[in-house]
């Protein structure tokens, strides 16, 4: 029996995992206050939080989805650095790097017509596409690396990438928007 | 061999969509940033209550997509055993997370050095707040996955991100709806 409809033990491997994960997500919650303070010299800022948080969670899923999918098929091997591992890093980047650019057009027009305080478009481009770059690349090498060492210790990938994935990449996201605005505010645009 | 194109040419719709819907919710932060700074404790449960929901609505979606696949329930909107534990189960887990998330909202407000009036105000506005959206959820889990699989699209594919999507907007609406009028 595959699947157990015993409400108990839903709850038993269902409950561990969501608190922790919600655990996590406290700690990103932390630096997220600290984006709330850079809101003054980043007029609009919050605004990009829960795109950037979403389109990174989706895009590096969707990379471990596809590794994991690739490494049991025999596609990629996990002894060696193949070149459809790096196309698909490749792949990745470069869409987070588009949908970075689109998001920031989308939340330069809602928050200028809305009225609040807002940065200008620029400021919203760079701030973007600097996020986009700098965590897209950390999180995609890191997708990589948990999918082939979790496949060479002989674990199922797809049991650890993602959720692994999901938790520190909101972490490491949000540390990268702040990084990106000290940078960008710093130069002055 | 990966085809880059296909792969360009299937995520950008679905994650350009994704980008305007969040932008909506980054509005709901941003038009609220007063609330925000006077109660910081709000604030640095938004990505945990974002990912409950998330986690819980999957988990939901993903067992009756399986369930369905398997042919151990059938999409006609009638009462089955394997759907109402499912749904028992995942309400009991999110009421348990929902509460233990308000206590810990409670301490890191002070933690920050937020003003807030009681400490019982995070429990009650986290635990309502995560109520309403969840039930939401649920529902809309059941039902988007039912239409789905009755249409013939595999629901794996479709239902999880309409519901993380449809779940950050909501809870975080909701979340600083209700703390607005709890205030």
């Amino acid at each position: 029996m595959a699947v157990s409809n015993s409400i108990v033990r839903i709850i038993e491997e269902t409950l561990p995992v969501i608190v922790l994960f919600a655990v996590v997500g406290i700690f990103t919650g932390g630096f997220l206050r600290d984006v709330l303070e850079e809101a003054s010299y980043a007029p609009g800022i919050l605004i990009l939080v829960p795109g950037m948080l979403g389109l990174r969670g989706n895009i590096s899923s969707a990379l471990g989805a596809r590794l994991c999918s690739a490494l049991h098929l025999g596609y990629i091997s996990s002894k060696k650095i193949s070149r459809d591992l790096l196309r698909n890093i490749e792949v990745s980047i470069s869409l987070s790097i588009f949908i970075s650019f689109i998001l920031s057009i989308f939340a330069w027009l809602v928050c200028s017509y809305t009225g609040g305080p807002c940065m200008s478009v620029w400021g919203f481009m760079s701030v973007s596409v600097l996020t986009g770059v700098m965590s897209g690349s950390i999180l995609s090498f890191m997708t990589s690396g948990i999918a082939i060492i979790s496949y060479r210790k002989g674990l199922d990938p797809d049991n650890i990438t993602l959720p692994a994935g999901a938790s520190i990449g909101d972490v490491v996201t949000i540390i990268c928007l702040l990084l990106a605005v000290r940078l960008i505010m710093g130069l002055g645009i | 061999m990966i085809d880059a194109r296909a792969i360009y040419k299937e995520s950008i719709p679905v994650l350009s969509v994704c980008a305007m819907i969040s932008v909506f919710s980054g509005l709901f932060l941003g038009n609220n940033e007063d609330l925000l700074k006077m109660l910081p404790g709000i604030l640095v449960i938004v990505p945990s209550f974002n990912a409950i929901n998330g986690n819980v609505s999957s988990v939901i979606a993903s067992r009756l997509s399986s369930a369905l696949h398997m042919g151990l329930i059938k999409p006609d909107f009638r009462r089955s055993k394997t759907l109402e534990s499912n749904v028992y189960a995942m309400a009991i887990t999110s009421v348990l997370s929902f509460f233990m998330l308000g206590l810990a909202a409670a301490a890191l407000n002070s933690f920050f050095g937020g003003e807030a009036e009681s400490f019982f105000l995070f429990p009650v506005v986290t635990f309502f707040s995560g109520l309403v959206t969840i039930s939401v959820l649920i529902l809309l889990a059941i039902f988007a996955s039912y239409m789905i699989y009755r249409n013939g699209i595999d629901p794996d594919n479709v239902v999880v991100p309409i519901l993380t999507t449809v779940g950050d907007f909501m809870g975080i609406g909701v979340l600083l709806l209700i703390t607005g009028m709890v205030l």
